[in-house]
Order: C-alpha cells, then sequence, then structure tokens
C-alpha cells in the first residue's frame, strides 16, 4: 500500500531521517497532543489534554468522566482515525488508557496506549 | 552591458534576479503570528509537498513552524516599537517623545504652580510696641481698613515699620513700579538670619487639601511678579499695591506671594571636575518655575547662585540670551514624572561644577484647578524678624486672597508637546510668516487655550502720519454717504417674569416694571405711532392752546427758565388769571419731561420748545408770589406772557400708588391684562398722564396699536391700546409666569451701497480724548425737509370769540375768505394742484350724546373728536364755482383758489370717536348764527332739515338753516352722510364747549415734497445692529434712536424722526436669496407710480399706459415695478385685467398695509391678479430716490461719526498690524465658572490693555516693523435664558424606550451639548448647523433617542430657526442650556413642534 500520510517526528530519534508515515504518524500525532498539557503550546491555549491536571484529583466517577471526554475530544479532532472505545484504569496519581480506534481509510483497528503518570511527563 | 550581463550569468554565484525571486515568493506582509504560520505552511505546501503533508495541528513540525511564527511576531512587533518610537508622530514612551522634542529644541514644561498674591488683613507681633497715642500693640491684631479703629491704619504701619529695616520704612520702597496698571511697592521684612526661607500653609481647594507656601516675593516693572532665589540671608518680601479706589479696594493694601507645592533641597558634591556633567533629581513632580542651583562652602553659605538657561527654544549651554561673561550656568532636561536632569557646560562655554551644590526645588500638585476667594481666607504665617535693635520677635500675618487664582497647569501632555514641538521648530523662535504668529505664543504662555493672528494693514505708512484704520477698529473715522435711508419699522419685545415667593408682583412692579418702561423702542412708540395715534384720533391731544396757559417767570424777570404758569379755563379759574396746577385734570400733561411749545401771543410766529424740567408742589406757589424761585424749571428761559400751544408727551417711567395697587390687583387676580398709558384726557374716567390696565375681557390682543377704544370698559374684547401685554401662563401652585409684550417702534439707517457698519460702538467708549463718547448718524442740512403737512385754522383775530379769518400755525399769517374765493398761498408758485393734499379737519361743532337724548346733550354740552374730510383738488378749468366739486388752484400763482361749496362727510360710530345720534336720531351740533351773531345749538334732522334752536337749544328758529344737513342716515347703524354745506358764507367753526376746549375748522394741506433744506442735522445715537435669526449680522444697517446727549432716557428731539420723514414717505424693500442659501432684504429700486389719492386709474391697453382719473399724465406700464394705491379696490377693479398686462408689478395697498404681485393665471396668461407677496414689503421712511421715474435722482446724505475706543492705538510707524484675538485660559474657567457655580456674573472678557500686558513677552520675538494688538475672544450664548431673547431655544426629545430615565437622558443631551461647543472643537466665528449638533447627540445616545429636534423660545420665533447661527468674526459659542431646556416628548407632531 503506497504510503498516504508523510510526516515529521525527532521523538526517540537521535538522527534522520525522522520521516514518520502512516499509522505511526496518526498515532504519534494523537500521543502528541496527548502529552501536550493543556495551555503549554505557544499561540494555542486550547491545544493539550487536561488529563495531566487530574492526576492528584480523586479516583471516582466524576474525574473518570472528564479524562473520558477529553480522550473523546483529542481523538474527535484527528480526522484519520475514528474511536471505537475507551477503556481507563486509575491508580495512584496515575491514569491508564486503553483507545480503540479505527484508521481512514482501511477501517483497520488498533489500540492506543496512553500512560499519565505523576510527576513526570511523557513526549 | 553585454559584459556584466554575461560576467553575473555565467560567474555569479546568484544573480539578483534569481535572489528577487526567492524574496518574490516570500510574504513580507506577514507580521503576526496567524498570517506568518500561514505563510510558512503554503510555503511548504508549494515547495515540499512529496516530503510532508501532516498539518494537522499536532503534528511536532507545524509544532515548530509556529513556535517560528510565534518569534516572527515578537521581533516584528518590536521591530515596529522601536521604529514608531524614533518619531515624534507615533511615539508613545514619554522618555522618546522628550528626546525627540529636545531634537527639536523644544524642552517640553513641567507642571506649573498656581501661584497669586495674598492680601494681608491683619497683622500682629510679640513685640512690645506701642502706637502714636501711647497705645500698646503687643500681641494685638491690627485689621488693615478696620471701620471699628480709627487708628488701625497708623498701628498697622507701625508693626510693619518695626519690622522693616532702617533703609526701607514705609512710604521708602526698596523698588517701586507698576504691574497691571496699579502701583507696586516692595517692601522687606527684615527675616532673621537663617529662619525659613518658605512659610508653609495649606488649603482645601474644591475639596483637596493642598501645600502652599509664601515665598520671598519680587518684581519686574511693568511685568510680572517673581520669587527670588532662596538665600538664608534674604529678607522676606511684602508688597504694597495701590489701585487708587481707597483702602477697602481689593487691590490696594499690602500683599505676599504665595506658590502652591513644597520646597525641598538635595546637596551634591562634585570633586571631579567633569565637562558636561549630568546630574538627575529623581523626585517627581518638580515644577516648571521653580528651581535654584548654587555653590555653597561646608556651612551652608552660598558662593554662586549658577543661573538656569531659559527654557526656550534656541537656548542652550553654548549659546543662550544670559549677559556676556556670565558663565555660572545649567540647563534642564525634563525626565518622567516631572523629574529633571541638571546640564552643566563643558568648560568652554561656561564653567564646570566643582565643589558642593546645593538644588532647591518645588514640587507642586501638577494639575489644574481654580482657588477662590473664599477658599483662601484666614491663612495664617509667622515670620521671625529682628526689630531695629536686634531684638528678635515674631509677626504673625493673617492673608486672604482677593481674586481667583486659576493660573495653575498640568505636565505638559504628549499631544500637547507633539503638536507644540514642530510648530515651535518651525518657527525659529521668532515671528514672521502668518503661520509664525499663529503658533509661536503657544510656546510662549501656557494661559492661551485659543488664539488667532490676523495681518490687519500693510506697509506704507508715513510716520508722520497718524495711521488710517478704515475699518474704524482702532480710529475714530467719520465717513459720508449718499444713499442713506431712514425709516420706521414696529418691534416689540418680549420677556417674561416669574411671580412666586422671591419675585412678587410688587417686586416687579417696582423694580423690574420700571426698567422695562426704559427699552428704547416702547419710548420711540410713545413719541411717534403713540402720538400719532392719538392725534388721528383727537386732533387736539396735545394742543394746549384753548387752555389759555401763560408762563410767569420767578423770581420776577422779564425772561427766564423758573417759574409758575398760570390758567383762566379751569373751575376756580372762572376766567382770570389764575396758579396752574397739574393735578387738576386739564393740566395733567403739563409733566416732568414733557416738552411744552411757547408762542409770543404778539407775534405768533415767535415759538420755543422747552422741556420741564422739574416741577414742585404740582406747580402751585408755596408762599404766594412772593415765593423765592417759582415751582417750574425749564430746560431754557422763557420769556414773560408766553402761552403754550403744544405739549410732547414722555412716558412716565414709575407708577403711582393707585396705579401699582391696579397692577398689582391685576397679576395677583392671574388673568391676562394689558398696561396702557394716556398721554391725554380721554374721558372723565380716564385722566391724561395716566396708566391704566385693560382687564381681560376689554382686551384685544392681537390687533395693531388703536386708541378709538381706549379705556372702554364694555365686556367686549375690542381694546388694543395697550403698551404692553401681560398674557398668563400657570406653573404650579407657588408659581405663575407673565409673558410680557412691549409694543415698539425702532428706528433704522441703512445704506443702499456705499457705507457697511462695522465695529459699531453702541455703547460709550472712551475715546482718545478721554471722554465718553459713542457713535452717532447725522442727517446733514444737504438733504430736504419732508413733505409736510401745513395747517390752516379757523381764528378769532378780533377777539370776540367768533373767527374770522385763516391763520397758519407754521407762518403765522392771515387770510380772510371771500365767497368761495379762498386765497390761501401755498409755499411755492411752482406747486401744482397734484402736489398737495387738501383735508378738511373738524368736529363741526357736534356734541357728544353719548346715547342720550337732545336735551341732555345739550347740557352736557361737550364736543365730538375731530374727523378729516379729503377734497379733492384740481387746476382751475373754469367751472363755475358753485358747481366744482374740488378746490381749485391756480396755475403758477402759488395759492389755492376757490373751495366748493359743501362737502360731503361720511360718517360711522367711530368717525368722530362716538356714535352722534342723539336718542331722538338728530345730531346736535354748535354753530354761529351769522344773524345774532351769537353760537347757537342746531339740530340736524335725518329727513334733511337743520334749524338752530337758540342758545339754548329750546327754541326752535325755522330762519337759522344750519350748515350741517344730512345726505343720508342710518340711525341704527349710527352711519350716514352728513353734508358740510355754504363754505361760501364763510361762516366756519369757532364754538367753545363746557370743558373749555374750543374747536375750530382747520384746513390741512399737505406737501408732496419739499425743496428746502433742513435747518439743522439731526443726530441719531446707534443703539444695535440688525442681526438675522442665523445669527448674520446685516451691516449695511444700524439701528438708531433719537440723540440723548445727557443719556437721561429722554431725547434732546423727540419729534426728530418727523422732522425729516413724512407721514407719507415711504421706502421699498424686496426679499432676494444670496449666494449661501439665506434670504436678505434690501431697497427696491424702480419705476414707482404712487396714485395715493386716486378714486381710479385707468390702464390704456393700446398706448399700455396707465392714466389716474384725473391726471393728465400717463405713465408707461414698461417703466413700472411698483404701484400704490390707496384702496384695495383700485386693485381688483382698475389693475386687475384679461388682457395680459400689468404682469410682475407690485401694487402697495395703503389701508391694507400689503403688496401684491400681478401675475397672470396658471390657466389663462391673460388673467392677470393680484396675489399677496411677503417678498415685498413697504415702510414709513424716507431716503435717497428709490423712483427711477423721478426726474432727478434726489440722494439722502448722511455721516456716520465712528468713535474707537482708546485702549487700542496704533503706532503710526509700522507697517503690519498683527491683531490677535485669544481665548485665555483664565477666562475660560471664568466661563466655566460662570456656567457652573450659579449666581455667578457673566465674566467680562479681558481688556485689550489686559492682554497687551500679559502678552508683553512677544513683542521681543515679533518683526521688528510689526506691531501687535490683542483683543480677547467672546462667547455668544446660546439656548438658554441668558442668551439674547432670539438665540433662546429649547430641545424636545423622543425617547425610544423605558430602560434609561427621563431625567438621565435629559443630563446626557445636555452634556452631549456641552462637550459638542466644547471650545476645542470651535475655532473663531464658525457657523453652527443644528443638524451636526443632533447627528452628534444621537451618537451619543444611540438606541436611547429617537428624535431630537430644536425649538426657538422667541414667541416670535418658529420651528426652523435656530437651525443655524452665525457668530461674529471674534466669537466662540457657549451653550447655556439647562436641563429644563429639554424636554421629552412621545412623538413629533404640529403641537410638539410649536
Amino acid at each position: 500500500m503506497a504510503v498516504l500520510f508523510k510526516g515529521f517526528s525527532t521523538i526517540n530519534k537521535v538522527r534522520a531521517p525522522y520521516n514518520l508515515f502512516d499509522r505511526d504518524l496518526i498515532k504519534r500525532d494523537l500521543l502528541n497532543e496527548f502529552y501536550t498539557k493543556k495551555g503549554e503550546r505557544v499561540m494555542r491555549p486550547s491545544f493539550g489534554s487536561i488529563i495531566w491536571d487530574l492526576l492528584m484529583d480523586p479516583d471516582d466517577e466524576l474525574v473518570e468522566s472528564d479524562i473520558r471526554d477529553d480522550i473523546e475530544r483529542i481523538v474527535a479532532k484527528e480526522p484519520r482515525v475514528n474511536l471505537q472505545e475507551v477503556i481507563i484504569f486509575q491508580a495512584d496519581h496515575t491514569v491508564r488508557a486503553e483507545v480503540r480506534l479505527t484508521y481512514n481509510p482501511g477501517n483497520d483497528e488498533d489500540i492506543l496506549y496512553l500512560e499519565f503518570v505523576g510527576g513526570e511527563q511523557l513526549g | 552591458m553585454a559584459y556584466s550581463e554575461r560576467q553575473n550569468n555565467l560567474f555569479a554565484a546568484e544573480d539578483w534576479k534569481v535572489a528577487y525571486k526567492a524574496f518574490n515568493e516570500v510574504d513580507f506582509t506577514s507580521y503576526d503570528f496567524d498570517t506568518i504560520r500561514l505563510s510558512m505552511v503554503n510555503y511548504i505546501k508549494a515547495n515540499f509537498p512529496e516530503n510532508f503533508n501532516d498539518y494537522i495541528e499536532s503534528s511536532e513540525f507545524i509544532a515548530i513552524i509556529e513556535l517560528l511564527a510565534y518569534l516572527a511576531q515578537a521581533l516584528a512587533f518590536r521591530m515596529d516599537l522601536n521604529s514608531r518610537e524614533n518619531f515624534l508622530e507615533t511615539a508613545e514612551r514619554r522618555d522618546s517623545v522628550f528626546k525627540l522634542a529636545r531634537m527639536l529644541g523644544y524642552n517640553p514644561r513641567r507642571n506649573v504652580p498656581a501661584s497669586g498674591l495674598l492680601k494681608v488683613t491683619s497683622i500682629s507681633t510679640d513685640e512690645p510696641i506701642v502706637d502714636s497715642l501711647g497705645t500698646n500693640l503687643s500681641n494685638t491684631p491690627v485689621f488693615w481698613d478696620d471701620v471699628n479703629n480709627p487708628e488701625s491704619y497708623e498701628q498697622f504701619i507701625t508693626i510693619l515699620n518695626s519690622a522693616f529695616s532702617n533703609t526701607n520704612r514705609f512710604t521708602n520702597p526698596y523698588k517701586s513700579g507698576t504691574i497691571q496698571n496699579i502701583k507696586t511697592e516692595l517692601y522687606r521684612i527684615n527675616k532673621q538670619i537663617n529662619s525659613n526661607q518658605q512659610f508653609p500653609f495649606s488649603l482645601n481647594v474644591n475639596g483637596v487639601n493642598r501645600s502652599f507656601e509664601v515665598v520671598d516675593g519680587d518684581f519686574v516693572d511693568n511685568n510680572f511678579f517673581f520669587e527670588r532665589h532662596p538665600d538664608p540671608l534674604n529678607d522676606l518680601g511684602l508688597f504694597y499695591r495701590n489701585d487708587g479706589l481707597g483702602l477697602d479696594s481689593n487691590n490696594t493694601g499690602f500683599f505676599m506671594l504665595f506658590k502652591q507645592g513644597t520646597t525641598s533641597s538635595v546637596d551634591f558634591n562634585f570633586t571631579a571636575p567633569i565637562p558636561n556633567r549630568i546630574q538627575d533629581v529623581e523626585v517627581s513632580g518638580i515644577n516648571e518655575t521653580d528651581f535654584w542651583v548654587q555653590e555653597i562652602n561646608p556651612s551652608g553659605s552660598i558662593i554662586n547662585k549658577w543661573s538656569k538657561i531659559p527654557n526656550t527654544v534656541g537656548q542652550t549651554l553654548n549659546f543662550n540670551s544670559q549677559a556676556f561673561g556670565s558663565r555660572n550656568l545649567f540647563a534642564l532636561e525634563n525626565l518622567n514624572n516631572d523629574a529633571v536632569r541638571i546640564k552643566f557646560p563643558d568648560g568652554n562655554f561656561g564653567n564646570v561644577p566643582t565643589g558642593i551644590f546645593r538644588v532647591f526645588f518645588r514640587t507642586s500638585d501638577g494639575v489644574s484647578y481654580s482657588i477662590q476667594p473664599e477658599e483662601a481666607r484666614n491663612v495664617t504665617v509667622t515670620v521671625p524678624y529682628e526689630n531695629k535693635t536686634g531684638g528678635k520677635y515674631n509677626l504673625t500675618f493673617t492673608l486672604a486672597l482677593q481674586n481667583a487664582v486659576t493660573n495653575s497647569l498640568p505636565t505638559e501632555s504628549l499631544a500637547s508637546i507633539k503638536s507644540r514641538a514642530p510648530q515651535t521648530y518651525y518657527t525659529q523662535n521668532r515671528m514672521v510668516s502668518a503661520q509664525d504668529y499663529n503658533v509661536f505664543p503657544f510656546s510662549q504662555s501656557s494661559n492661551i487655550r485659543k488664539l488667532k493672528a490676523v495681518n490687519k494693514t500693510h506697509a506704507g505708512h508715513s510716520r508722520y502720519i497718524d495711521i488710517n484704520d478704515p475699518t474704524g477698529t482702532f480710529q475714530s473715522i467719520d465717513l459720508y454717504a449718499d444713499d442713506g435711508i431712514l425709516y420706521k419699522d414696529s418691534a416689540s419685545t418680549n420677556t417674561f417674569t416669574i411671580i412666586n415667593q422671591n419675585n412678587t408682583a410688587d417686586n416687579f412692579i417696582t423694580n423690574i416694571l420700571p426698567e422695562l418702561l426704559k427699552e428704547q423702542s416702547l419710548n420711540n412708540f410713545n413719541y411717534e405711532s403713540q402720538r400719532k395715534a392719538w392725534i388721528n384720533y383727537k386732533g387736539n391731544s396735545f394742543d394746549l392752546e384753548s387752555l389759555d396757559i401763560t408762563w410767569r417767570p420767578l423770581p420776577v424777570a422779564p425772561t427766564s427758565s423758573t417759574g409758575y404758569i398760570t390758567e383762566t379755563t379751569s373751575v376756580s379759574a372762572a376766567g382770570s388769571e389764575n396758579v396752574l396746577t397739574n393735578q387738576y385734570f386739564s393740566f395733567r400733561q403739563l409733566q416732568e419731561n414733557n416738552f411744552i411749545k411757547w408762542f409770543n401771543p404778539d407775534n405768533i410766529s415767535e415759538y420755543k420748545w422747552t422741556r420741564i424740567i422739574n416741577v414742585d408742589n404740582a406747580g402751585l406757589l408755596t408762599s404766594g408770589l412772593s415765593t423765592a424761585v417759582g415751582p417750574w424749571t425749564l430746560s431754557d428761559n422763557v420769556p414773560d406772557g408766553w402761552k403754550a400751544q403744544e405739549v410732547i408727551v414722555t412716558l412716565r417711567k414709575r407708577l403711582t400708588n393707585p396705579e401699582v395697587i391696579d397692577v398689582r390687583t391685576a397679576m395677583e387676580s392671574k388673568k391676562t391684562f394689558g398696561l396702557g398709558y394716556a398721554p391725554t384726557l380721554v374721558s372723565t374716567s380716564l385722566y391724561g398722564d395716566t396708566w391704566y390696565v385693560i382687564e381681560n375681557e376689554n382686551l384685544d390682543k392681537t390687533s395693531a396699536y388703536s386708541v378709538v377704544n381706549a379705556g372702554k370698559e364694555t365686556g367686549s374684547p375690542i381694546d388694543s391700546s395697550w403698551i404692553l401685554l401681560f398674557e398668563y401662563e400657570a406653573i404650579d401652585e407657588n408659581n405663575y409666569k407673565y409673558n410680557i409684550t412691549l409694543r415698539g417702534d425702532r428706528y433704522i439707517v441703512q445704506s443702499n451701497n456705499n457705507m457697511k457698519f462695522f465695529n459699531i460702538s453702541n455703547v460709550k467708549v472712551v475715546d482718545s480724548n478721554n471722554k465718553a463718547a459713542s457713535d452717532i448718524i447725522s442727517i446733514t442740512t444737504f438733504n430736504n425737509k419732508p413733505g409736510d403737512t401745513e395747517r390752516w385754522t379757523w381764528y378769532d383775530t378780533g377777539s370776540n370769540n367768533i373767527g374770522d379769518a385763516w391763520y397758519s400755525t407754521e407762518t403765522a399769517a392771515l387770510v380772510y375768505p371771500v365767497d368761495y374765493a379762498l386765497e390761501i398761498p401755498l409755499r411755492s408758485r411752482e406747486t401744482k394742484w397734484y402736489d398737495i393734499r387738501f383735508k378738511w379737519q373738524s368736529n363741526f361743532g357736534i356734541l357728544r350724546p353719548n346715547g342720550q337724548d337732545v336735551a341732555n346733550t345739550i347740557v352736557q354740552d361737550i364736543l365730538v373728536n375731530d374727523a378729516r374730510v379729503e377734497v379733492s383738488t384740481y387746476f382751475d378749468d373754469g367751472t363755475a364755482a358753485a358747481l366744482t366739486p374740488n378746490v381749485t388752484i391756480a396755475n403758477n400763482l402759488g395759492r389755492i383758489n376757490r373751495i366748493p361749496s359743501n362737502i360731503t362727510i361720511p360718517f360711522n360710530n367711530v368717525t368722530f370717536g362716538y356714535n352722534i345720534y342723539t336718542s331722538n336720531g338728530n345730531v346736535v351740533y354748535k354753530q354761529l348764527n351769522s344773524g345774532t351773531n351769537q353760537v347757537e345749538i342746531y339740530q340736524a334732522n335725518i329727513d334733511g332739515n337743520t334749524y338752530s334752536y337758540g342758545v339754548t337749544g329750546t327754541l326752535y328758529n325755522a330762519s337759522a338753516v344750519g350748515s350741517l344737513v344730512f345726505s343720508d342716515g342710518n340711525v341704527s347703524a349710527e352711519s350716514g352722510n352728513l353734508i358740510y354745506a355754504n363754505l361760501d358764507d364763510n361762516n366756519y367753526l369757532y364754538v367753545t364747549d363746557s370743558t373749555g376746549q374750543r374747536s375750530v375748522d382747520s384746513i390741512l394741506i399737505e406737501y408732496n415734497d419739499s425743496t428746502e433744506r433742513l435747518n439743522d442735522e439731526i443726530d441719531w445715537h446707534i443703539v444695535g445692529t440688525i442681526k438675522q435669526p442665523d445669527g448674520y449680522t446685516d451691516n449695511s444697517k444700524a439701528i438708531v434712536a433719537p440723540l440723548d446727549s445727557d443719556n437721561d432716557l429722554v431725547p434732546d428731539r423727540p419729534l426728530q424722526y418727523d422732522e425729516f420723514v413724512g407721514e407719507n414717505n415711504l421706502v421699498y424693500f424686496e426679499e432676494y436669496t444670496d449666494f449661501d442659501g439665506y434670504t436678505y432684504d434690501q431697497l427696491s429700486i424702480g419705476g414707482i407710480a404712487d396714485f395715493r389719492g386716486e378714486t381710479k386709474v385707468v390702464i390704456n391697453y393700446i398706448d399700455e399706459t396707465l392714466v389716474p382719473s384725473n391726471a393728465s399724465e400717463p405713465v408707461a406700464i414698461s417703466d413700472l415695478k411698483w404701484i400704490v394705491v390707496d384702496l384695495y379696490s383700485i386693485l381688483t377693479t382698475d389693475l386687475e385685467n384679461d388682457n395680459g398686462i400689468l404682469k410682475g408689478i407690485y401694487v402697495y395697498v395703503v389701508e391694507q398695509d400689503k403688496v401684491y404681485t400681478l401675475l397672470p393665471s396658471s390657466t389663462n396668461a391673460n388673467e392677470v391678479r393680484g396675489i399677496e407677496t411677503q417678498e415685498y414689503y413697504v415702510k414709513n421712511g424716507r431716503g435717497f430716490s428709490q423712483n427711477t421715474l423721478s426726474p432727478q435722482n434726489i440722494p439722502m446724505i448722511f455721516k456716520w461719526q465712528h468713535v474707537a475706543p482708546q485702549d487700542s492705538r496704533v503706532n503710526p510707524s509700522i507697517s503690519n498690524v498683527v491683531e490677535y484675538l485669544v481665548l485665555t485660559e483664565t477666562y475660560n474657567s471664568e466661563i466655566q465658572k460662570y456656567l457652573n457655580v450659579p449666581g455667578t456674573e457673566f465674566p467680562l472678557p479681558p481688556t485689550n490693555d489686559d492682554l497687551a500686558v500679559e502678552f508683553i513677552g512677544l513683542n521681543e520675538y515679533k518683526s521688528a516693523s510689526d506691531t501687535l494688538l490683542f483683543k480677547s475672544a467672546k462667547f455668544k450664548r446660546l439656548f438658554g435664558d441668558d442668551a439674547e431673547p432670539e438665540y433662546r431655544a429649547k430641545f424636545r426629545v423622543v425617547k425610544l424606550n423605558d430602560t434609561v430615565s427621563d431625567n438621565e437622558i435629559k443630563t446626557q443631551v445636555k452634556n452631549a451639548i456641552d462637550e459638542y461647543f466644547d471650545t476645542s472643537n470651535w475655532d473663531f466665528g464658525e457657523t453652527f448647523y443644528f443638524t451636526e449638533l443632533s447627528t452628534y447627540i444621537h451618537n451619543r445616545l444611540r438606541g436611547n433617542i429617537g428624535s431630537i429636534v430644536i425649538l426657538p423660545k422667541n414667541t416670535a420665533g418658529k420651528f426652523g430657526d435656530m437651525f443655524s447661527v452665525r457668530p461674529d468674526p471674534d466669537e466662540l459659542f457657549l451653550s447655556t442650556a439647562k436641563t429644563i431646556d429639554i424636554e421629552i416628548i412621545s412623538n413629533i407632531s404640529n403641537k410638539t413642534l410649536s
């Protein structure tokens, strides 16, 4: 299958090439937003995830609902995937999530694993 | 060419075209984040599509692009900011603006403190000191000008002298001079060494506590006060000022200089001599004026006082105006928040500072405010002093502010610096060009709010000839013109009064009404329209001759201006000479300020007019003929035995007690009423010289003035004899209002083309000879007398009470008629029959029945008023004398040849003032029975019989036929036609009634024109200008009033209008629309056919001429513009036609006082009909000949003597006069106070002299050959009740919704109006357009109001007036509208627009 999406990432790379393609690129782009704390990005105050701000909150349904909403919001912004299911695990100051999604085009299913640990921010 | 191209093509790393192409694809217009980001994304899309297409927001690459875009935006912003700060117009940082302004040589001003003089109201000392009477003054306050202490002045001076040094006692000042025209002397208090140099106090100014200091004052003669350089060794300055108006004058006494702020000092030790040293003083609020640098020794004594370079353009440490050799200099630069930077010289152009330097400065509040005298009372400062023996004591001053201080200013704003710095640079510190004169003064004074410089004249005048200012602004001028017109216009005046507890009816009558009665137009009305109305109604209204009044000088002398007056006609006199008292009803016209015409009974052509200056004891002698001085004082000597012939009545200005009660009752009854003045005896219930109230039920408010029904209480609204109309208007239970209308006449002088009345002084000014004078217009003796009337009366030459001759009241000639031959001489042989009009005036001896029967009419024995009957004139065409109906004039003989045998008198109940039918249906009259030589009573019956009933009226005598015969009559209609028959019998009327009033027949010969020159010049005061409702001043006209040389409201010649203008003289006007769209009037010049006196006019359609009924000369219609006819019926029957002739001609109908235009019908061009027009009108007046058909154009030559005030004189040797029109900040703040503080008088603008003193400094910068003159701006008040009546207006506003209250809307509208008229928005002389104001108000109140309209308050005004107002060229507008002038209405309708 021909490459459809061509992008760029330096994460986990120390030298060129910095290219990324298709699913990797899409997942990387999603992770970029999840792992950006909302308000951090210059000139984009609404970019990023609020989950980082919820890690110290009580482990209750209300917080879980907020997390779920945030994940759904971010995934909805990515036109190249469709959200199928979100499973959230909350532990001490940690949120883990399994986001089951399908890609456009092709409709292939994949799972995006997210982990938010208090005190550190991944990226 | 080829070489370089080739080289480029082959060898150049990058051809410039390549570089250019690369740049071309970069978007250089991107400066902000979004467009930079978009530019980069587009660039990548265009250039790298195969490598990258992940443009989603969460892409890392996009994140990097955004970071770059953010950085680029920040850089672009900073670069832009830096660029902006490099230009004065765009710089925002104060520091940048300062630097840029300094580059232009402009040093911005810091704040200016309030400063002024405090008057010393009391002093006290703790020194044991005694006055000349031995009174101990220690610790005793001594007040200045203490009315309770006659020694206060001496004690005051004694205490002060003790504190002054020996060489500086009072009257031996350090310095003397004049400041603002007040003599000023400087004294100094011998202050204790090293004591305070300033004396602080605080004031609460407008609710804010502010710190002040009394400082060591000094002054520059003819210039200003200033504070001396602070020095511990200095004494304390004290001023003595004396304006010559006495000790209690605000400007006389001892004064101390004060300033707002707090003085501080900082010491600097400059150990090393550094050229161009800079030292910052980082203290906020240092003011502009008070900064001193002094070099001191370690003990604090001053070694040198360093001089500050003036803070003006072109003054630097290297180049400045300091005296040559003065090297201790410093300059100041401003820092933020009014801190300063001291700059010292470089060692070449000034000394480099070394050692200890002390800097004194004062920090002030830096806001603009005004200090009112009442805010600065009882200020106390204590000054330690040494007396002459070295004793140390304390002097305590109590001080008070006398005049408002408004000179504080805030730090110069950035906007001001940006505006003034380039202007100042442009002028290069001197005034040469017109623009220099307009902008430079702003850099020199902070007291200028608005300024305009006008170059008034040009070069070429000799130093030895006083300069000519043809505009009359600065020079008195006499101008002549020959195209003048003098005319009369009715001019009612409207005002109102609100009656309440503060202004009771009594207060109004006592204090306000007399002032209203001084109105010039009302007094004109009294002498002109009112007098004529009474004469027309009752011909002998002002005749005194029949009352047999004689002048008797006392002390006894052949002639004198003091004396007493006798009469023989009162009841008590009973025919013998009796001392006259003006309390008797017949003689009430003899009052102060009235004019009496006295004549010599032995030579009746000798006469003299005098004014009654004073009457004591109502004219009675206090101790008989032994009275030292007669009770009457006249304005001139009158010989003993002269008789009174005529009186001119002056309007009495103060009401008598019964009159006050009448008016008060009328006002308190809260009804509309009129106030009339009877100048003559009207009836037994209304005597002469009486103010009378016309009750509402009898009042005719709208008709023209008529005395026919004066004082009649009929219950019908028919009395229009009021001269003041009081119309009641309810307000609330405690207040009611009377709208007052005063009738009036105004006289207007107009020049057709030759003269414009600019700079009219209608108030007295002090002229260059120090005399009070005002502008005068003189009608010169080059002009002819008006066409006038000569009166011939039937006269008794034989003293037997039987008339036997016609007597001329003008020439005293006597003519004895024989049968039809009248033989009355005319003034000239040239006089033709059409040059005169002949009128018979008489009451024909008819007795007043008052509805009674014959018997009671005879018992009452009072004659009716005179009537006038016009008799046609014609040349003697040979018709038999008995048959001609005309008076005939013999050609070239200069006399009236014959009279007809009878004349017809049409009458109704107005003709003689009364219904003349008795209840029996007869007319009873008196006539001389030539058979018995006695005056007998006759009765004329309606069937045509007229016989004598003897002296008693009871004995029928069929053989004695009377002269008054009924032609026809209608008793019920109270009208008919009488024939005055048998005129050839020469038995004319000469009878007396029970009041002693003699009635005689009179013949009035009215001359249409005169060829005699005026005997004397007729002088008029100019009292005003004609202003159109839009504010335009019509400079071709001036409102004038008879000259009143002693200014006592009684003119020198009350009837002088009639000396130039005849009753029949007319002037013709037409309106035209000027290029500016406004409508003005001008004199109408063209062919004028005057057909007055004609009963018929015939159109000759073949020759296209007009022929009056009995004239021989036809008038060509093509030459005509105007036709004048007496009767409307002549217009409709003779002039209107179906032949398409006379189109476009204007017809003035005298009986209606209306003008008609003859216009063709829209459907049939041949139908020519008269349509009334308002655009053409006619007034009574006289001037140069407007009639182009006249054989000669007669000029009207007049002189305008203009007086210029002396306070501005033009130096004759200059070449340019630059006239400054200045609005000072001070005057503007006084105006603001007037607006905001109730009860404040409207402030007078500063005089030319005041301004010249204030801006004297500008003379140093002007061109040498120029002279500067200053005039203050004036304000034209609009809308409020204090505005001129024609500029008063109210606003009506339609509110859109109820979310905002009515009061809030009113307040917002008023605020918007005030903002609109802020002086910063206006230039001098700019026209106000209401449309602009309403647009602004709509913008300000958007969503709250739907509409706003302006309505003039003037009752003569209407919607549409006040839509534009033009001020004079030196005026700005000032809205004095209050919220009560703004009304909220629900919608706009005819009712709300009225």
